[in-house]
């Protein structure tokens, strides 16, 4: 039995990559604000917020105590962040990092062994007191509570046992009537394939060994070579509720703190000694990076070209011979190279449903906390997306989900006075939307309250212009700004405002966007739109002047040719097309790029209807030439020093034909292009 | 090129490629260059300096192509079949320069060559060599200065 849950088995890989990833960063940040000796704010942000990560992913995966020890981690950086003069020892606080990090490390790297989990509580004490003397209140000291159970019998562990020695827990259910003597029947088989040293009781005959069976459960100490076989037997013992290996408890935190001790525990297999020792369970996932696969999708579109280029040479055609044999290779050289950049092509491609599985742990485990009952629903889990797409879902979709089961969804008696009576329901639903992934968490739950959220907002300063003029879309987006939270309480699954803006920020790194929905009453939506692909774009290429440009399609919202009457100027000089009812700027590709031959007459040229960022405009080029498929790449940082990005290019990209197309970005285009001069 | 670099260079000599450009020799160092090509196709970029011709397709990258000339504010000349495209390394980007023609790669002795007088100059050093005068570039200089 590996530590984390059962059922949990397929996620568990993705953990220990994700977390020990985390927890490599960490350390980077560690050891490099050690040596500096100071600690910026982003800094600490940083450190939280993978604190906030680790606890959430390990609360998944039922690793309690890595969850509980990174909460108290997180605690400790929450006075910091709030408070970031609060006077501190930095050596102790980073010994105590450091020996947080390694411990959670170690417990990951046992993750699949055949063991308890291992007790952080001592290390937990001293983050609590640490933080507790931060805040300048008197150490506490946290009762240990966590192995209260198994202490239940005095002497249970003596320090002198033998090795070899394995303690088992057996629980009667609560309608054995004599469980003394379903004990003493069972020890009597047991002793046919096994050497018993001890039970606790000790005395089976004794007249209150009964009542102290059914309280605490009798352990039983033996000595086997079949552990397996012992367990079976227990379990399948007459009236036996549950069976059970039981280890040896962590000694307790010693009075005085050894600071200098780390004490990482591995899982320890010498306790467990006759047993076979875990297989090492080997990874069925490997990373690899980034950089490795996109050189080998360079690499196909490159063979691709050049394969194209040989089929195709004109010496060919100059030579008279017959090339029905060339002919023929060429053909199967192309058939192996498409399925090849199929291949590679698809290796990124996973279905978006290994991103939504882990979020029906993360309802199980709220409704169990919350006694909300929520039913999660899931829609086109089928979506295939990018791989690194479903790396970046899945810490946006965590606090999404948890946020519509803690905020959104009502306590049951609360829905029930609503007369909601149909089930509450968290929908995740995934789909394609031109050029985006779409990603949806939908809730049946109380939605937002505008006048609630103002007051909050207001209440936390984050107005920039006059209440009355904010409309209930940018309301609705308060939530998810830094540091907004509705929750007064801080609950192990949200309250800080911290989840939200984590949420937004990532996104909007790789291009994507979060947006709220609501309707009082009724529900809220949480809507995420990622870039299908991150590096291959669907776009319309134009001519413009003997120059070749790509805008992306979903920028493009309509190409037109115009007609001379749509074309108007105003006395300034500016130019605008109308466009049915609306009049719109007109921009002359030309004439931004300085393109000496370009289209003069608008009615000649074609027209490109473009919105993105909240801005429309007309765009004008001599003509389309083909939409295709495109992998952006960005510009040489030679050129850094020149204005291509503010001037709305995005990129270059190498065609089949191993020309240069220049890619815009049309939203840097529009919104740094001024319009009263024309440039 | 570091000013430890150029020290090395002149201390110990080395090989480097040299090409003309409106009749005078200029070289880079050879570990400094990868290619040496004809003239491919550019394309163009808009908003940067004249010198900068656009970019050119290099085994499916795009790397941006300077001209030698303009670079240096020299008379600008129509190509012809002997100019060619130097593609040199500056940290890990590649940039082509066209030049009127590439000369040679010569070997240098330390005693042949002077240290330029200029602090982060375009010319590093200057080299006397087989009765030319020729100019040893810092590609550094040459790609990323002037903005």
């Amino acid at each position: 039995m590996p530590k984390f849950e059962s059922g949990m088995e397929n996620m568990a890989d993705m953990f220990v990559f994700e977390t020990g990833d985390l927890l490599e960063k960490l350390d980077e940040i560690l050891m490099r604000t050690e040596q500096e000796d100071s600690i910026s704010s982003d800094d600490i942000n940083e450190i939280f917020r993978t604190m906030h990560t680790i606890k959430g992913s390990a609360a998944m995966m039922s690793m309690h105590n890595m969850s509980t020890l990174a909460h108290s981690v997180e605690d400790l950086f929450y006075i910091i962040r709030e408070d970031p003069t609060v006077k501190y020892d930095k050596p102790a606080l980073y010994e105590l990092l450091f020996s947080a990090s390694d411990n959670l490390k170690s417990e990951l790297d046992s993750l699949y062994d055949d063991a308890p989990l291992t007790d952080f509580s001592e290390l937990e004490n001293k983050i609590h007191a640490f933080a507790a003397t931060m805040k300048g209140q008197p150490a506490s000291g946290s009762p240990d509570t966590s192995s209260a159970d198994s202490a239940a019998y005095e002497g249970l562990f003596p320090d002198d046992e033998k090795e070899g020695v394995l303690t088992y827990k057996v629980t009667y259910s609560e309608s054995c009537a004599m469980p003394d003597m379903r004990a003493l029947v069972l020890l009597r088989a047991l002793g046919k394939m096994c050497e018993v040293t001890k039970t606790f009781p000790e005395d089976l005959d004794a007249d209150n060994a009964g009542d102290e069976i059914s309280k605490k459960g009798l352990y039983i100490k033996l000595i086997t070579d079949d552990p397996d076989g012992v367990l079976d037997l227990m379990k399948n013992a007459v009236n036996v509720d549950n069976a059970e290996q039981v280890k040896k408890p962590e000694p307790k935190p010693q009075p005085a703190p050894a600071p200098e001790k780390p004490a990482p525990k591995p899982a320890q297999p010498a306790n467990a000694a006759p047993k076979k020792p875990a297989e090492k369970h080997e990874q069925s996932m490997i990373s690899v990076k980034l950089d490795k696969l996109n050189r080998l999708l360079d690499l196909v579109a490159e063979i691709v070209i050049t394969e194209g280029s040989v089929i195709s040479s004109p010496d060919l055609k100059k030579a008279e011979i017959n090339l029905d044999r060339f002919n023929k290779s060429s053909r199967e050289l192309k058939k192996l190279t498409d399925e090849l950049q199929d291949v590679v092509m698809s290796i990124r491609m996973v279905p978006v449903s290994t991103a939504f599985q882990k979020m029906n742990r993360v309802v199980r485990d709220m409704n169990q906390k919350l006694k909300k009952n929520v039913t999660l629903v899931f829609e086109g889990q089928e979506t295939e997306v990018d791989k690194s797409i479903v790396d970046i879902l899945n810490d946006p979709l965590m606090h999404i989900v948890r946020n519509a089961v803690d905020h959104g969804i009502e306590d049951p008696e609360v829905r029930a006075k609503a007369g909601k009576t149909e089930p509450a329901t968290v929908t995740l639903s995934a789909g394609y939307d031109s050029n985006e992934v779409v990603i949806s968490c939908r809730d049946n739950g109380a939605g937002m309250d505008t006048a609630k959220l103002m007051a909050k907002a207001k209440k936390n300063g984050m107005l920039t212009k006059p209440e009355n003029e904010y409309t209930e879309k940018e309301i609705f987006n308060f939530v998810v700004a830094a540091g907004f939270s509705t929750n007064e309480k801080i609950t192990e699954y949200s309250g800080r405002g911290v989840g939200m803006d984590v949420v937004k920020k990532n996104l909007e790194k790789v291009g994507g966007k979060l947006t709220v929905d609501s309707k009082f009453g009724e529900g809220s939506v949480f809507t995420i739109r990622i870039p299908l692909s991150l590096s291959i774009l669907d776009v319309l290429s134009v001519d413009v002047g003997g120059e070749n440009f790509s805008l992306p399609v979903s920028a493009v919202s309509e190409a037109f040719s115009c007609k001379a009457e749509s074309f108007i100027t105003d006395p300034e000089g500016n130019e605008f097309i109308m466009l049915r009812e609306k009049c719109l700027p007109l921009i002359r590709m030309g004439k931004h790029f300085d393109i000496p031959n370009a289209e003069q007459d608008v009615t000649k040229g074609i027209m490109l209807c473009c919105k993105d960022g909240g801005k429309e405009a007309v765009l004008m080029a001599d003509r389309i030439t083909v939409d295709q498929q495109v992998v952006v790449k960005p510009f040489s940082p030679l050129l850094d020093a020149y204005p291509l990005k503010e001037s709305g290019m995005a990129g270059c990209s190498v065609l089949g034909d191993g020309s240069i197309t220049i890619i815009l970005d049309v939203k840097e285009f529009l919104s740094n292009y001024d319009f009263r001069k024309g440039e | 090129m570091s000013e430890q670099d150029i020290n090395e260079f002149c201390q110990k000599g080395g090989k480097i490629l040299s090409f003309v450009s409106d009749g005078k020799y200029y070289a880079f160092e050879v570990k400094d260059v990868t290619d040496i090509i004809g003239l491919l196709p550019v394309t163009r970029l808009p908003k940067t300096p004249k010198f900068i011709k656009g970019v050119i397709n290099l085994r499916g990258k795009a790397v941006p192509v300077i001209d030698f000339r303009l670079r240096l504010g020299l008379p600008e000349a129509e190509y012809d079949n002997r100019s060619s495209t130097i593609v040199i390394e500056v940290g890990s980007n590649q940039a082509g320069i066209i030049c009127d023609k590439v000369s040679d790669v010569e070997d240098i002795l330390p005693e042949q060559t002077a240290v330029s007088p200029v602090k982060n100059g375009l010319v590093k050093c200057f080299i006397n060599a087989n009765n030319k005068n020729i100019s040893l570039l810092d590609p550094d200089i040459l790609v990323r200065t002037n903005r």
